[in-house]
């Protein structure tokens, strides 16, 4: 349904989006995983057609963007990372200014207007102005704008920002239920926990570039069984590094003054700490994470995805 | 379409929503023009008039003449006469003119008439009253606009006036059909050959006139005032006098506020979103565009109505409707050019306010055009407003018709969509560079 491949761009000297490639089926929803700045909603805006790239190809069902962008854009739901909705006007209003920009007219824009709020869960407060909602009913309604044309495919960057875990759980079902339509879903978050249950292939964003990309299951075998150690205390990050030097199996991720991250080899954490408090280094505490997302993130990037 | 009139709606329904911006634009034109004419007598306000004292000392055929020109129907809207007795100059002026509560004494000496024939330098005086402030001044630009006249008809009648003081000199005054005749005839030649060049300026009131009347001299190069129609004598009130002025301005104000609208929509980030549809650039400015149009539309609409309840009948429809549009259209493109350069909605802002305040003020909105210097008056055909202000006033105050305004449709429309076509390109490139999403 939605192909990338090599997208480059750049704002002046920096890099935001490095050559990034990947594909999305209907069907699926496909997480672009990243912490801020690493180039998802840069990867985003070219795929809704508000940025041209400087290289690379995307497709919509092999109808390249940059040759019909309006035909490729009306098969196309954008749902943005801010609440870009009209707070004077209803719900209703909104949905159905929206869907009008879409080509909907009539009764299909009723049916259609009646629909995505009922998807979430707005129909009973559709007439009351939007500015009388609360912060989660404002998320839930800039999802329903994106989806009210019943696109093909549906762009969300980042739709859970700042609301309680109520609304993200109802926000999350929603998109699953749109993947499960037929929709072919790209989702935009630096939340571990939402990427983890909600979508089917991750790609690890940073610095522009997709760092690896797979199945939950894929991504966490990369990592293997290691664990990855981190010390949180009074020291200094060549010191612990020095600490660390020589001790069988460890692998170095990160550090920092004060926290140094660690895989642990087939040693395990265990076995390890004893030696690394023999050597003089001043730890406050211990932190040991199994195979995860954010450990591989940790080991590919060196550093964490809330940094 | 579809999409275009969906995107007026919404914008409508914003307005509707959220009107007290509106509303409050809105007022400003009436409670300007409401407060002034209160100020200055009332809600049925009328211009004030001049009160003048006529000493006619001379007593001759210029005395007559110069007693009937204040007498004209034209001149009693702005004047009011009185002439002296032998008893009354007795009091002396500054007695008369405290006592009369007048605004000036015109004196005509004895010796007018024969200097006037005789072509010898003669001297009107003006005595002025220190109690009042304006009118003296309207007196005295009077006063003189009439001693031009005078001078200039010593002049170009050189010929027939001689005549007539040869006549005047006969003794037993005896003057035949036939030389009555002759002298009537060069006196009508040498005024028909003339009258292009010098009667549209010296001949009518229009100098005074200029606050209802400014188009009539205004830098158009229009021919002056023409006759009121009958049934149409009414004073014009000073509510009426301003409306148009600021009303118009307030529409341009408007227009500013509804295309800042799309730089407001950048930051609540509806834009992006917009542009993220199936829309291109151009429709979503010209979507913006119609919704200015279709509330500043709105806007004229609602003022007419409190317009019309003051307003003579008769107004010409075609030319208000006409105008209107245009008035519309130019205010559109003002307001497209002017937030199409700002940087932002600040920038837009403080741009918007300085360059209408300028047009309204070299336009003649807010002050009648015959009171600017003259170096801002020559600015006046560069300001929209102008031709808005002079178009409304053309069809609401001197009741002229759809041909009268012409020039003014032509060059509102115009400009309207010139600014249009030439800022929407720098919309495009703002929108299509991301500048804006």
């Amino acid at each position: 349904m939605i192909r990338v491949e090599a997208l480059r761009k750049k704002f002046g000297d920096k890099t935001a989006v490095d050559g990034i490639s990947f594909a999305v089926e209907a069907r699926e929803i496909y997480g672009l995983l990243g912490p801020n700045g690493a180039g998802k909603t840069t990867t985003l805006s070219m795929l809704s057609g508000l940025l041209a790239p400087d290289s690379g190809r995307i497709t919509f069902d092999g109808v390249d963007l940059a040759r019909d962008p309006i035909g490729c854009k009306r098969q196309l739901g954008v749902v943005p990372q801010e609440v870009a909705v009209y707070e004077e006007l209803s719900a209703l209003e909104n949905v159905r200014f929206w869907g009008s920009l879409y080509g909907l007219s009539g009764k299909a824009l009723a049916a259609a207007a009646g629909e995505a709020l009922a998807r979430v869960e707005l129909t009973g407060r559709a007439r009351d102005p939007v500015k009388t909602y609360s912060g989660g009913m404002k998320r839930r309604l800039n999802l329903a704008l994106g989806l009210v044309h019943s696109p093909r495919a549906v762009l969300l960057d980042e739709v859970t920002v700042g609301i309680d875990p109520q609304a993200r759980a109802s926000i999350l079902d929603v998109v699953r239920a749109v993947a499960d339509s037929g929709t072919a879903v790209i989702y935009t978050t630096h939340y571990l926990e939402e990427a983890e249950r909600l979508c089917d292939r991750i790609g690890i964003v940073d610095h522009g570039s997709i760092l690896a990309e797979g199945t939950l299951d894929a991504l966490k075998a990369q990592l293997g069984e290691e664990e990855v150690v981190t010390l949180h205390g009074r020291f200094e990050a060549d010191a612990a590094r020095a600490a660390l030097a020589g001790l069988p199996g460890v692998r170095v991720l990160s550090a920092e003054p004060g926290r140094i991250a660690f895989t642990a080899g087939e040693a395990g954490a265990a076995g390890l700490l004893g030696d690394i408090y023999s050597r003089g280094l001043a730890i406050d505490r211990v932190a040991i994470e199994p195979p995860s997302l954010n450990a591989l993130f940790l080991r590919l990037t060196g550093r964490e995805l809330r940094d | 379409m579809r999409v275009l009139l969906a995107m007026v709606e919404k914008d409508l329904l914003r307005r509707l929503r959220s009107p007290l911006p509106t509303i409050l634009l809105l007022l400003f034109p009436l409670i300007f023009s409401g407060l002034i004419a209160l100020t200055f007598g009332g809600a049925e306000a009328k211009v004030p008039k001049v009160h003048l004292l006529l000493d006619d000392r001379d007593g001759g055929l210029v005395g007559r003449l110069v007693g009937a020109a204040f007498s004209r129907e034209e001149a009693q809207t702005y004047f009011e006469v009185k002439t002296l007795t032998a008893e009354d100059r007795k009091a002396g002026d500054a007695a008369l003119l405290e006592r009369e509560g007048a605004t000036a004494v015109l004196r005509l000496p004895a010796s007018l008439t024969d200097d006037v024939l005789a072509g010898r330098p003669a001297h009107l005086e003006l005595v002025k009253s220190p109690a009042q402030s304006i009118l003296p001044d309207v007196a005295e630009q009077v006063t003189s606009v009439l001693a031009e006249v005078l001078s200039s008809s010593s002049r170009l009648l050189r010929g027939p006036l001689d005549q007539m003081r040869n006549t005047q000199a006969t003794p037993g005054g005896g003057v035949s059909d036939p030389r009555v005749a002759e002298i009537a005839v060069q006196v009508n030649g040498v005024v028909t050959r003339a009258r292009p060049y010098l009667l549209p300026p010296v001949v009518t009131l229009d100098t005074l006139d200029t606050a209802t009347r400014s188009g009539a001299k205004g830098p158009q190069g229009q021919k002056g005032p023409q006759p009121k129609p009958a049934g149409s004598s009414s004073t014009p009130s000073l509510f009426l006098l301003f409306l148009p002025g600021i009303a118009v301005y307030t529409l341009f104000n408007l227009a500013d506020q509804m295309m800042r609208d799309l730089l407001i929509e950048a930051r609540l980030k509806t834009l992006r979103r917009q542009l993220a549809g199936p829309l291109t650039a151009g429709r979503v400015l010209a979507g913006k565009a119609l919704s200015t149009a279709a509330v500043a539309t709105l806007a004229l609409l609602a003022l007419t109505a409190v317009g019309a309840a003051v307003a003579p009948r008769g107004v010409s429809l075609a030319g208000y409707l006409l105008l209107s549009f245009a008035l519309v259209a130019a205010a559109t493109g003002y307001a497209s050019a002017v937030f199409g350069v700002a940087r932002n909605e600040r920038q837009g802002a403080t741009l918007a306010n300085l360059v209408s305040l300028l047009m309204a003020f070299t336009g003649g909105s807010f002050i009648p055009l015959n009171s600017l210097p003259a170096a801002l008056r020559a600015l006046s055909p560069f300001s929209l407003l102008y031709w808005a202000t002079q178009g409304y006033q053309k069809l609401v105050t001197e009741q002229l018709g759809l041909q009268a305004v012409l020039p003014n449709i032509a060059i509102l429309a115009g400009a309207g969509f010139l600014l249009l076509a030439l800022s929407a390109p720098l919309w495009q490139r703002r929108l299509l560079q991301g500048e804006l999403t």
